[in-house]
């Protein structure tokens, strides 16, 4: 598979997520949207490792992969928190603050 | 292989304590226990700290993280600012559930782990993992309050921050792309060979990775979510986010900008226009606030302009100016927030209205209120006034005279707002008759605070000469 094929991939996942962090209202949602922006992000350090022939890139996606678990656990409880205390996972109802 | 392990666990003795000591405490139900575990690992990091190697003999973790003066510094600004904040987390009762104190302390310790990391990363996994370590234990800690403000706040805190560090990722994947190199010594050699059409990916990929830094030290066009996450966090945990991820936020900026060479240099231009438009911003809109937090929020992003001035300037110099006034910054900002999480405990309200004839009620309480506040604004002679002083005088040097005539403009401003409080406090009928009594913790907090604002604003000679040392290895 071509560099550019891969890349174009990983930048079109990018995309995707900064839109549905844009767009979406859903906090759940949203968070789907954060996984969507590491991933690319992981999917050119697994490209570019490849390339230069260099575990580090490899390394660095595993870590990428933890961490990604590690904040969809700190966005759900957040989430969870924010559903006990407002009844709504809607984040445009969240609105208490003047922004 | 065994001697460069070694050498690296001796250099990173605090880190692991404080580790230890935040999971211990985190299992931890009881007050008492909780307390003593977090004081217990605070003192021992603090004394491996002192007994630590500097510079290490060799490289730590195979050159993952550096241990040189300049990132001792800023451990010792980490570790300071975590205890004094724990001072003051362990006098506020109101704000957060006594079953969850130990999760709260915790916290408070992992994130002392991830600023420390943050001010040694020479590799940028380490960077990020380290600002990631930072950012997950803050977002919690920042829905830490038993309000729906607090979850709130938290949230916004969250999708901001996620959206900001994954750019960062972002950039940095790009960067290693374009260079194959992930430590920020083979980083600054490759980036001299990038040339032709790899070089505005290369700057796009170097702007990309500042978005995530200057979210941490929440700098003009990435300050939205400071207001509404420091209204929305407990007091303590506010004092914290303002000094702690600013002050290790810079140490990474000024590292990743150094790695990055030639391209570091060529966003330069566009880092100062920010600073000047950073300290404008905060500035003019604390003007019109009337939440202490929102307008402390308001005067830290200020401050952070002021503090980016000595980064932009890239001379020792200016990183001399910036360590002195980021010591400054610590002690005056958390002595603020110490006072107005006592005039919180005692009338439960944020307001600065709840600041009215404070005077009457607490003169001391006041008095060192109005030092900070002073300080803040830069007036002589206290610590603040030092730092500025440096600051502005590294802008002149290098010939940016319109940077310190608008950062001047900018102190008049700000002495605006700052010396409302004041009046407030001296000028203004008090609401009620009562006397307000501060904790234990906090009156230990302000105090320290209150004399390292004075002592150092009169006799700044051995802080100077202390951080020209530091900036002086850097380069």
């Amino acid at each position: 598979m071509s560099v550019q094929l891969v890349l174009a991939l990983s930048n079109a996942l990018f995309a995707v997520g900064v839109y549905g962090l844009l767009t979406r209202r859903n906090a759940v949602a949203l968070l789907l949207a954060v996984e969507l922006l590491l991933n690319a992000a992981a999917l050119n350090f697994v490209l570019f490792g490849r390339l230069f022939n260099q575990v580090d890139g490899q390394a660095a996606t595993l870590f990428i992969i933890a961490l990604a678990a590690c904040e969809a656990v700190a966005g759900l409880a957040i989430v969870i928190n924010l559903f006990r205390t407002a009844q709504t996972v809607d984040a445009d109802a969240a609105s208490l603050l003047k922004g | 292989m065994g001697g460069v392990l070694q050498d690296s666990v001796n250099a990173w003795w605090p880190e692991a304590i404080l580790s230890a000591g935040a999971l211990l405490v985190i299992l931890t139900t009881g007050r008492r226990a909780a307390l003593t575990i977090t004081w217990v690992a605070l003192m021992a990091a603090a004394a491996a700290l002192w007994r630590s190697p500097v510079p290490p003999p060799t490289d730590v973790f195979y050159g993952f993280i550096t241990c040189d003066r300049f990132s001792a510094a800023f451990r010792w600004i980490a570790l300071g600012t975590t205890a004094l904040v724990a001072l003051m987390a362990c006098a506020s009762r109101r704000e957060v559930e006594q079953s969850r104190r130990g999760e709260y302390l915790g916290l408070l310790l992992f994130i002392a782990v991830g600023l420390m990391l943050m001010a040694e990363a020479n590799h940028l996994l380490m960077a990020y993992l380290s600002m990631e370590m930072v950012s997950l234990s803050s977002y919690l800690l920042v829905g830490f309050a038993d309000q729906r403000r607090s979850a709130e706040a938290a949230l916004k805190y969250l999708l901001f921050g996620a959206l900001c560090s994954a750019l960062m990722l972002f950039g940095m994947s790009l960067l290693f792309g374009l260079t194959g190199a992930l430590s920020f010594g083979e980083l600054r050699q490759a980036s001299y060979g990038i040339a032709g059409a790899a070089l505005p990916a290369a700057l796009v990929a170097g702007a990309l990775m500042l978005a995530g830094l200057a979210f941490k030290i929440s700098m003009v066009p990435f300050h939205q979510w400071t207001p509404d996450a420091y209204e929305g966090a407990p007091i303590p945990v506010t004092a914290l986010l303002s000094v702690g991820p600013k002050a290790a936020g810079l140490a990474l900026l000024i590292r990743v900008l150094e790695a990055l060479g030639p391209l570091g240099e060529r966003l330069l231009p566009l880092l100062l226009v920010l600073t000047v438009v950073t300290m404008t911003f905060g500035n003019l809109v604390a003007l019109v606030q009337t939440n202490v937090k929102r307008l402390l929020a308001y005067s830290t992003i200020g401050q952070v302009g002021y503090l980016l001035i000595g980064l932009v300037a890239a001379t020792a110099k200016g990183r001399e100016a910036l360590l002195v006034y980021l010591a400054a910054y610590l002690f005056m900002n958390l002595g603020v927030f110490a006072c107005a999480l006592a005039v919180f405990h005692d009338t439960g309200s944020e307001s600065l209205e709840a600041f009215r004839g404070l005077a009457q009620r607490a003169p001391g309480l006041s008095a060192v209120c109005a030092i900070f506040l002073l300080s803040l604004a830069g007036v002589p002679p206290l610590f603040g006034f030092v730092g500025k002083f440096l600051l502005f005088s590294s802008a002149l040097q290098e010939g940016w005279g319109w940077v310190a005539v608008a950062a001047a403009l900018n102190s008049a401003v700000a002495l605006y707002y700052y010396a409302n409080l004041i009046r407030l406090m001296y000028f203004a009928a008090p609401l009620q008759a009562t006397a307000v009594r501060p904790a234990m913790g906090l009156r230990v907090a302000l105090a320290v605070c209150a004399g390292a604002t004075l002592v150092l604003g009169l006799w700044p000679a051995g802080v100077v000469e202390w951080t020209s040392r530091i900036s002086g290895t850097l380069l």
